[in-house]
């Protein structure tokens, strides 16, 4: 019978080392009540997890669900072009992120919105500042009209005044 | 009585009113969007229960989610692109009604149904309280635990396809939710003192996280073409006859409603199955079945009616176990425990005002809602042609700002991020993410009443009567889906040469 680890087992062999220490970890650091459920847990995902991968060593995995469960999905994306999808814009989410932290939320949307419909090339310069101001109004509006909640200085701010 | 009625009046009342048709718009406008769905609708405003009243933002919760399943049958019907699994079903005869010519007629048929079935379901969670109350107030830490394990056990069992993945996750789900304070003895756990974990991971998090970021990934790098289907001839006429069909079949679409319902109690198996299920009756019961698939109105009335009146049902296990049976039903459940409120017994008792007020908004909105539908087509077609850039910046912001507004902590971007990587990853590999979400929603419960159980009874609470029958069931259920599993893996080896029609979408309810 042919073996091979493919993308998916990693994860699975993730998940297993993950639920282990996690298992361990409670079982070695907390009395009896609070670890039960974390020992129970990790050791269920553990044991889960390793046939899992006992079935995908044996290639018996089905990748067909049940005839309900499933949907019609058009996209033909591939594995590689997914992957390149999700680098590219977890790249934007911690630039984002990085950038509220510096200079603030307002200013860090403005910013993602306009470079992001200028990126696309499917948009004018023009259009994209106004719908980026657009954007900027309404999550000022959200937060300070709907929700009323004051933000916390970025680092910028604290660093100048 | 006067509860049931009272609940009437204050929706109808300012500003519940706006709420339930702000929420019904919402839900329609953007259950249209190929991508989005109504979980990762729900996952962006359930930061809302952090700001508005409870009272309010429960009306807008499930007035989306009884309608996202009524719009989403025109992208289906009009370009063969189910924006959501649930619609699947739908787009055999649907779209092919389109490519006939028939349109108009299916879009008529599917929203009358629509209409019908979520009001049949709402109908039977109604008379269900009085038939629930007896059993649920008879639960102690015991079955409250071994009905939570069940549910969750069931959705993973049942949801992806494949029973390792899905308990693994779920399981997984319950181990995130024990980060932070333990509520049986106090001790901070897995928090590394690190002062975020010491409070925990936010269902907001980790649900906008798990949902919607894989969802923008792949709308950002969908590739695929959008055949067919337009509205030709007179609409009005075409949905009236549409409505003529409806009626005639009027057994049909019954049957499809309770399809619905008993598939939402069911957990694990929510619209998507109901769609099926019902599209398969609707096959088998029928006298000529030559024309299915070539598009027959019966093939769009039976999942229609079946995949909103599912929606009555799935609230049933929730309020009355405080058991979600799907992962939507979960992301209500946390607005529910955000809020402060415990589902369960006390929604058929002292909450009751609660659940009449959901039993009214699931009514009113499916009613609404399909009439806008009805009204407004042509409008709310326009929105399949939004281009995506502007939906994934608008997206993309109203991410950052649901999860940054609630807590105004940065690390929740951070943790929304990660948590977006691991949906990402389960998506990819196809790990079902509902029973992850479950299981982290039911973590406190199920914990608190197993601890308790154990510690008050020893092992004495698994001889319970409910408690045993209630195990016996899950044994043999388990047993059941896997020796169903083994069978499929067998029948695919033998079919594996043939070419696959369907590629699954796990995720959606």
């Amino acid at each position: 019978m042919k073996m091979k680890i493919n993308n998916e087992s990693y994860f699975t062999i993730a998940l297993m080392t993950v639920s282990f220490f996690a298992g361990v970890y409670a079982f070695v650091q907390w009395d009896f009540k609070t670890a039960l459920v974390p020992v129970l847990c990790g050791g269920v995902i553990f044991i889960l997890c390793l046939f899992q991968f006992i079935k995908e060593l044996k290639g018996s995995e089905t990748t067909s669900s049940q005839i309900m469960d499933s949907g019609f999905d058009k996209d033909k994306s591939t594995e590689r072009e997914n992957i390149a999808g999700a680098i590219k814009y977890f790249g934007i989410l911690g630039g984002l992120y990085l950038s509220i932290y510096i200079i603030g939320l307002y200013t860090s949307i403005g910013f993602f919105v306009f470079l992001y419909l200028l990126a696309s090339r499917e948009v004018s310069a023009a259009k994209s500042i106004v719908f980026a101001a657009g954007i900027v109004g309404v999550v000022y509006i959200i937060i300070n009209k709907v929700a009323e909640e004051a933000l916390p200085d970025p680092l910028l701010y604290k660093l100048l005044f | 009585m006067d509860s049931f009625w009272g609940s009437f009046v204050q929706i109808l009342s300012w500003p519940s009113v706006g709420f339930l048709i702000g929420g019904t718009l919402l839900g329609l406008i953007l259950g249209v969007i190929p991508g989005l769905g109504g979980i990762t609708i729900l996952a962006l405003l359930l930061p809302l229960t952090y700001t508005i009243d409870f009272q309010y933002s429960i009306l807008l919760m499930t007035a989306i989610m009884a309608v996202t399943v009524t719009s989403d049958t025109i992208p289906t019907i009009l370009i063969g692109v189910p924006p959501t699994a649930g619609a699947s079903a739908t787009l055999l005869d649907g779209h092919a009604m389109a490519l006939n010519g028939e349109a108009a007629r299916a879009l008529g048929a599917s929203y009358t149904s629509s209409i019908i079935g979520g009001v049949l379901g709402t109908i039977c969670l109604w008379l269900s309280i009085p038939v629930l109350r007896p059993f649920v107030l008879a639960f102690g830490p015991p079955e409250i635990f071994v009905v939570a394990l069940w549910g969750l056990t069931m959705l993973g069992a049942l949801s992806s396809g494949n029973m390792f993945k899905g308990l693994a996750a779920g399981f997984l789900g319950i181990l995130l939710g024990t980060i932070g304070r333990s509520p049986t003895s106090g001790i901070y756990r897995y928090s590394f003192d690190i002062p975020y974990l010491i409070d925990g991971l936010k269902i907001v998090t980790v649900s906008l996280g798990l949902f919607a970021i894989p969802e923008v990934i792949k709308m950002a790098t969908a590739k695929g073409s959008t055949p067919g289907g337009e509205i030709r001839g007179d609409l009005l006429r075409g949905q009236l006859q549409g409505m003529v069909d409806v009626l005639r079949h009027w057994g049909l679409l019954i049957r499809g409603s309770m399809i619905g319902v008993w598939i939402g109690v069911v957990p694990g198996v929510g619209s998507v199955t109901a769609d099926w299920f019902a599209y398969a009756h609707a096959v088998q019961s029928a006298k000529d079945k030559s024309r299915f698939g070539k598009g027959d109105v019966r093939g769009v009335i039976a999942p229609e009616a079946s995949n909103n009146s599912c929606k009555g049902g799935d609230f049933i296990p929730t309020l009355a176990f405080g058991v979600p049976g799907s992962a939507s039903m979960s992301l209500v459940l946390g607005a529910f425990l955000i809020a402060g409120i415990n589902p369960g017994p006390n929604m058929l008792t002292t909450d009751i005002g609660i659940t009449y007020r959901i039993i009214w908004a699931l009514a009113l909105a499916n009613i609404v809602g399909g009439g806008i539908c009805l009204l407004a087509t042509s409008q709310i077609a326009k929105l399949l042609y939004l281009p995506k850039h502007y939906l994934i910046a608008v997206i993309t912001t109203f991410l950052i700002l649901a999860v940054y507004i609630g807590t105004k902590n940065i690390g929740d971007i951070l943790v929304m991020i990660m948590f977006g990587g691991l949906g990402f990853v389960m998506k990819q590999y196809g790990w079902a993410r509902p029973p992850l979400i479950v299981g982290f929603v039911l973590s406190d419960i199920a914990e608190w009443n197993f601890v308790i159980s154990v510690t008050l009874m020893g092992i004495s609470w698994l001889w319970r009567p409910m408690v045993m029958g209630m195990i016996i069931i899950f044994v043999l259920n388990q047993v059941w889906t896997y020796l169903k599993e083994r069978q499929m893996a067998r029948d695919e080896a033998v079919i594996r040469v043939a070419p696959k029609p369907l590629e699954r979408d796990e995720d959606e309810d």
